[in-house]
C-alpha cells in the first residue's frame, strides 16, 4: 500500500517545469560546487528568490538538486587540480589528484561520476522508503555520541596518514587546537584570539581548506617546472562514460563508500565531511598488496566519492521527518521549506504527502540527470588539466582569494586562507599530513561540544554514563576495532620493508 | 646541518608550542580549556616518539641543503606578490590588480610564452566578471579602476 501510494507520485516529477528545476539546479550546483571557496549552501540560498515563482514541489527539487550537484561538483577540482570545491570532496583531491597527474584524469572523473551518481540515487531511494522508520535513528544520538562520533572520525587520521602515524596524529591534533580559535560559544571567553578580530568569529573551514589545499597547490605548481603541465598529456580521451566493467572491478570499494555515506548522513551535522574519511580509512584497511593509496588509487577514489554522494538523500532525513537540519545545507532547504509554508515532520508526510514525495522523486531525478550534464562539464573541466603549470599556479591562487572574498565579503578570510596556504605548503613538504588538520578542523567543534555537553550531563563521569548507552557502545568498539587494524596493518609495512631492504 | 637536527629541531617546536597553548589555555572558564589541553598534551607527548626516532636514527652524512637559486625560490616570490596583491584588489580594484597578478606571476613562475597567458586572462577574467557580477551579485573590491 504504502509503496503503490509512493510510487503513484513518480509522474508528477515528468513535467517540463520539474525538468528544468532539476536542470537549473544541477548546473548551478555543478559549477559552484567546483569553483573553491563557493559552497552548496550559498548556491541554494541564492536560488531561494528564483523559487518564488515556482510551486513549493517544484522550488523544493530546485533546492536538493542543486544540493545533490554542488556536492559533487567539488570533485571536479579535487580531482583534476586537488583544489576541493567543497569540505565534503577533499579526501577525494588524495587519489583523485594523483590518478590526474599519472594521466588517468579521464578514468578518475568516470569513476568519480558513477560512484556518485549511482551513491545520490541510491540514497534518494532510501530518503523516499525508510526516512519515516531512519529518522529515529537520529533520535539516539545524544552529546555521548556525538563525541564518540568525532572520536572514531579522528581515529581515521591514523589510517590517512601516509609514512608517520605520529606526524598523522599530531597533524590532526593540531586541527583539533586551532577548532577552538575564536569567541567560545559556551563562555564568550575569546581563546587564542590575541585581540586580532580577524580571529573572533573563529577559523572558518573554507579558508582553511581552500588554503591547505588550493592555495598550498598553487605555491606546489609555482615551485615547478613552468612548462609542460599537470597530467603530462597533450590531448585528452572522449571516452568518458563509465564502463560497467571497469566500475564492477571496483564493486567492494564503492559499496562500502555507499554504506559509509547511507549511514553517516542519517546522523545530525556528521555529512559528506567526515563520511568520507571513514569510507577512505575503511578502504585503506582493506588495502591488499599491489594497491597504491596515496599514490592514485581507483579504489580509495570510489570510497569517497561513493560516500560523500551517499549521504546526500540520507542526511534530508532527519530535516524533513524531525525538523532537524543535519547540516547547512539541509537548514538552508529547511528555511526555503518554511518559506513555502510547509511545516516539516510527519505531518508533512500526511498533509502534503504529494509535495514531499514528489520532492524526494526529484531528488533521484536529479541524480540521474547530474550523469549527463556532470559528464559534459567534468570533461571540459578536465581541459585545465592541459594548461601549462607556470599559468596554471597563478590561476589557482587568483581563484583561491576570490572564492574565499565572494563567500565571506571578509577580507580577513583571506589572510587566514593564505596563512594555511603557506602552512599547507611546508606541512605537505614536510610530510605532515593536510588532511589531518582539516579533519580535526572539522571534528573539533563536535567534539567539544559533545564532550562538554557529556560533562554536564554525566555529572562529570563520562565513563560510566558512556557504559550505560548501547549506541556508544557500539561506537567505541569501532574506535577500537580501527585503531588495531590500523596498527597491525602499520606494524606488518614495516616488516615488509625491513624484510625488503634486508633482500636488497 | 644534519637532518636529524632539523628534526630534533622540528620536535622541540611542537613541544614549545604546545606548552605555550597549554599555558595560554589555563584561564579559560567553563571547561574551555579541556580541548586545547588535551590537544596540547598529547602533542607533547607525541613529539618525544619524534624527538627519539631523530636521534635514533641520526645519520651525520645527510645534510639539509640549502639552494638559494632562483628556480628553486620562485613560489617565494609569488607568494610576495600575492602579499603585495591583497591591499591592491581595495586601491586599485579587484579586476585590475588581478589582470596583473596572473601576467606578473605567470613570468615570475618561468612562463615566456605569452600566448598561454594571453588565452588564459582572455578566457578567464571575463568570465570571473561575469560569474562572481552579474550572477552571483557577489561585492568584489573596486579602487580607483574596477
Amino acid at each position: 500500500m504504502f509503496i503503490e501510494e509512493t510510487f503513484s507520485y513518480l509522474g508528477n516529477i515528468i513535467t517540463i517545469e520539474n525538468f528544468l528545476a532539476m536542470l537549473l539546479g544541477v548546473t548551478i550546483g555543478l559549477v559552484i560546487g567546483a569553483i573553491p571557496g563557493l559552497s552548496p549552501p550559498m548556491a541554494i540560498a541564492l536560488l531561494i528568490p528564483i523559487s518564488f515563482e515556482f510551486n513549493p514541489a517544484t522550488a523544493l527539487i530546485l533546492m536538493v538538486s542543486c544540493y545533490a550537484a554542488g556536492i559533487y561538483g567539488g570533485s571536479f577540482s579535487a580531482i583534476l587540480l586537488r583544489t576541493p570545491g567543497t569540505s565534503a570532496s577533499a579526501a577525494s583531491a588524495i587519489e583523485g589528484y594523483e590518478l590526474t597527474r599519472t594521466g588517468q584524469a579521464v578514468m578518475a572523473i568516470k569513476v568519480s561520476t558513477f560512484a556518485s551518481v549511482v551513491g545520490g540515487i541510491i540514497s534518494g531511494f532510501v530518503l523516499l522508503f525508510l526516512s519515516r522508520s531512519l529518522a529515529q535513528v537520529a533520535l539516539w544520538f545524544g552529546p555521548a555520541e556525538y563525541f564518540l562520533i568525532a572520536m572514531l572520525g579522528l581515529t581515521a587520521i591514523a589510517s590517512v596518514s601516509f609514512g608517520s602515524v605520529t606526524k598523522g596524529l599530531i597533524s590532526g591534533l593540531f586541527g583539533l587546537c586551532i577548532s577552538t580559535v575564536g569567541v567560545d560559544q559556551f563562555s564568550s571567553f575569546p581563546r587564542f584570539t590575541f585581540d586580532w578580530i580577524g580571529l573572533q568569529a573563529g577559523i572558518g573551514i573554507l579558508p582553511a581548506i581552500i588554503g591547505l589545499f588550493a592555495f598550498a597547490q598553487g605555491l606546489e605548481l609555482c615551485a615547478g617546472q613552468a612548462h609542460g603541465n599537470i597530467s603530462g598529456l597533450k590531448t585528452l580521451s572522449w571516452n568518458i562514460w563509465p564502463r560497467l566493467s571497469e566500475m564492477w572491478q571496483i564493486k567492494w570499494s564503492l559499496m562500502r563508500g555507499w554504506i559509509c555515506g547511507l549511514v553517516v548522513g542519517i546522523i545530525p551535522a556528521a555529512g559528506g565531511s567526515i563520511a568520507q574519511w571513514i569510507a577512505y580509512a575503511w578502504e585503506i584497511r582493506r588495502a591488499k598488496p599491489g594497491d597504491n593509496f596515496g599514490k592514485g588509487e581507483v579504489k580509495g577514489l570510489a570510497a569517497t566519492e561513493g560516500s560523500n554522494n551517499g549521504v546526500t538523500g540520507t542526511s534530508l532525513i532527519p530535516m524533513f521527518v524531525l525538523g532537524i537540519p543535519g547540516g547547512i545545507s539541509a537548514a538552508v532547504i529547511l528555511g526555503a521549506l518554511s518559506i513555502h509554508g510547509l511545516q516539516p515532520g510527519l505531518r508533512l508526510f500526511k498533509n502534503n504527502p504529494e509535495v514531499i514525495y514528489t520532492i524526494m522523486w526529484g531528488f533521484i531525478g536529479a541524480n540521474v540527470i547530474m550523469a549527463f550534464v556532470a559528464i559534459i562539464m567534468a570533461r571540459t573541466f578536465a581541459y585545465l588539466t592541459l594548461v601549462p603549470r607556470g599559468v596554471l599556479g597563478p590561476l589557482i591562487i587568483l581563484f583561491s582569494i576570490v572564492g574565499v572574498y565572494a563567500g565571506s565579503n571578509n577580507v580577513y578570510d583571506i589572510w587566514i586562507m593564505i596563512a594555511f596556504g603557506v602552512l599547507g605548503y611546508f606541512m605537505e613538504k614536510y610530510n605532515f599530513s593536510t588532511a589531518g588538520v582539516l579533519l580535526g578542523l572539522v571534528l573539533g567543534p563536535i567534539a567539544e561540544e559533545g564532550l562538554r555537553n557529556l560533562l554536564i550531563i554525566s555529572d562529570a563521569a563520562p565513563v560510566s554514563f558512556i557504559m550505560g548507552r548501547p549506541v556508544s557502545l557500539v561506537i567505541v568498539f569501532c574506535i577500537v576495532v580501527i585503531l588495531s587494524f590500523t596498527f597491525t596493518r602499520k606494524r606488518k609495512e614495516k616488516a615488509q620493508t625491513e624484510g625488503k631492504s634486508v633482500d636488497d | 646541518m644534519p637532518i636529524y637536527i632539523g628534526k630534533a629541531i622540528t620536535a622541540l617546536s611542537i613541544i614549545a608550542i604546545s606548552a605555550y597553548i597549554w599555558i595560554a589555555s589555563e584561564e579559560f572558564p567553563a571547561n574551555g580549556h579541556q580541548v586545547p589541553q588535551f590537544t596540547s598534551g598529547m602533542a607533547m607527548f607525541l613529539s618525544l616518539f619524534l624527538l627519539f626516532d631523530a636521534f635514533c636514527t641520526r645519520d651525520n652524512s645527510k645534510k639539509i641543503e640549502v639552494d638559494i637559486s632562483y628556480a628553486s625560490n620562485k613560489q617565494f616570490l609569488m607568494f610576495a606578490l600575492v602579499l603585495v596583491y591583497v591591499p591592491a584588489m581595495f586601491w586599485i580594484g579587484y579586476f585590475t590588480s588581478s589582470f596583473l597578478l596572473l601576467i606578473l606571476g605567470s613570468l615570475i613562475v618561468g612562463v615566456r610564452s605569452f600566448k598561454p597567458i594571453a588565452i588564459t586572462v582572455i578566457i578567464s577574467l571575463p568570465l570571473m566578471y561575469a560569474f562572481f557580477e552579474f550572477f552571483l551579485h557577489a561585492q568584489l573590491p573596486q579602487g580607483w579602476l574596477i
